[in-house]
């Protein structure tokens, strides 16, 4: 399914490219540094159990978990971190211009900006609670929650345009 | 969830009860969540465990309209495996002994 897209497309040589104007990553700039808060914030917070789940339902394999907790915990979080750092140190310049830039993605930074993306989508989706379809004419204009909502919603189509990329360049046939 | 049941079984060798332990094949469940979008499953499950896209796409919709699917199982060194690389990915899994 060939379709124009707005802001990601994939070259020939097989890298990928992203398009953003200086307000479009001022934006980004933004939603990427709260999430980073987020991260080095108090462990009970919501959207922290939520980006870092349970391995383990069964209560009887609690140590099993607080092991998986300990290894799992401290490397998908170097991860984010990683990913957050290298994803805003690209996303400055393009901030504090005053054009359209296209930025130029191998495969593994386009993985950082898959995850870091979904990150902020389920930070936002957790603290504005929202359900399947988040549709920000469910809130009244003056609703605080209605701006987290709207950038939501606007991440959701950001985030989908890359993945139609990613998966129109991934092969139909499997394993199974 | 319920706890595995615990079964005295004085008759059985206790090797023999190890070795089931050891060998108990565990499976790797992913949940629904409101936010992961359905092309986003699609892409992780083709991803991490090289699916077909009509399988990964299957799975997806049972983890849509059942509220989870199995997508992988194995022991349970394999399976904690795989459930980091799907919390890697944001995916809501969870592990258990298929019983």
């Amino acid at each position: 399914m060939a379709r124009r897209t707005q802001w990601w497309a994939r070259r020939n040589d097989g890298k990928v490219t992203l398009r953003l104007l200086p307000d479009e990553a001022q934006l980004l700039v933004q939603v990427f540094s709260e999430l980073r808060t987020v991260l080095d914030g108090p462990p009970d917070d919501p959207v922290l159990q939520r980006l870092f789940p349970a391995a383990y339902l069964d209560p009887t394999e609690e140590a099993r978990e607080r092991e998986y907790q300990v290894l799992a915990h401290s490397s998908l979080l170097r991860t984010r971190l990683d990913s957050l750092r290298e994803i805003l140190e690209a996303l400055g310049p393009v901030a504090s211009g005053r054009k359209r830039v296209e930025l130029v993605l191998d495969d593994e930074h386009v993985g950082r900006w898959m995850g870091a993306l979904n990150d902020v989508r389920i930070a936002l989706g957790v603290s504005v609670d929202v359900g399947e379809d988040a549709d920000p004419d469910e809130f009244e204009l003056d609703d605080p929650r209605r701006l987290g909502v709207e950038i939501y919603a606007l991440l959701t189509w950001f985030f989908g345009e890359l993945v139609d990329v990613l998966l129109g360049a991934m092969p139909e046939d499997g394993l199974d | 969830m319920t706890k595995p049941e615990i079964i005295e079984r004085p008759d059985l060798d206790e090797n023999l009860d190890e070795k089931h332990e050891t060998d108990a094949p565990w499976v790797v469940l992913v949940w629904n969540d409101p936010v992961n979008l359905m092309t986003y499953v699609t892409f992780v499950l083709q991803k991490l465990f090289g699916y077909s896209r009509a399988k990964a796409e299957q799975l997806m919709w049972q983890v849509h309209t059942e509220g989870k699917a199995v997508v992988a199982q194995g022991t349970r060194d394999q399976s904690e495996a795989d459930v980091a690389r799907l919390h890697a990915h944001g995916l809501w899994a969870t592990m258990q002994r298929d019983r």
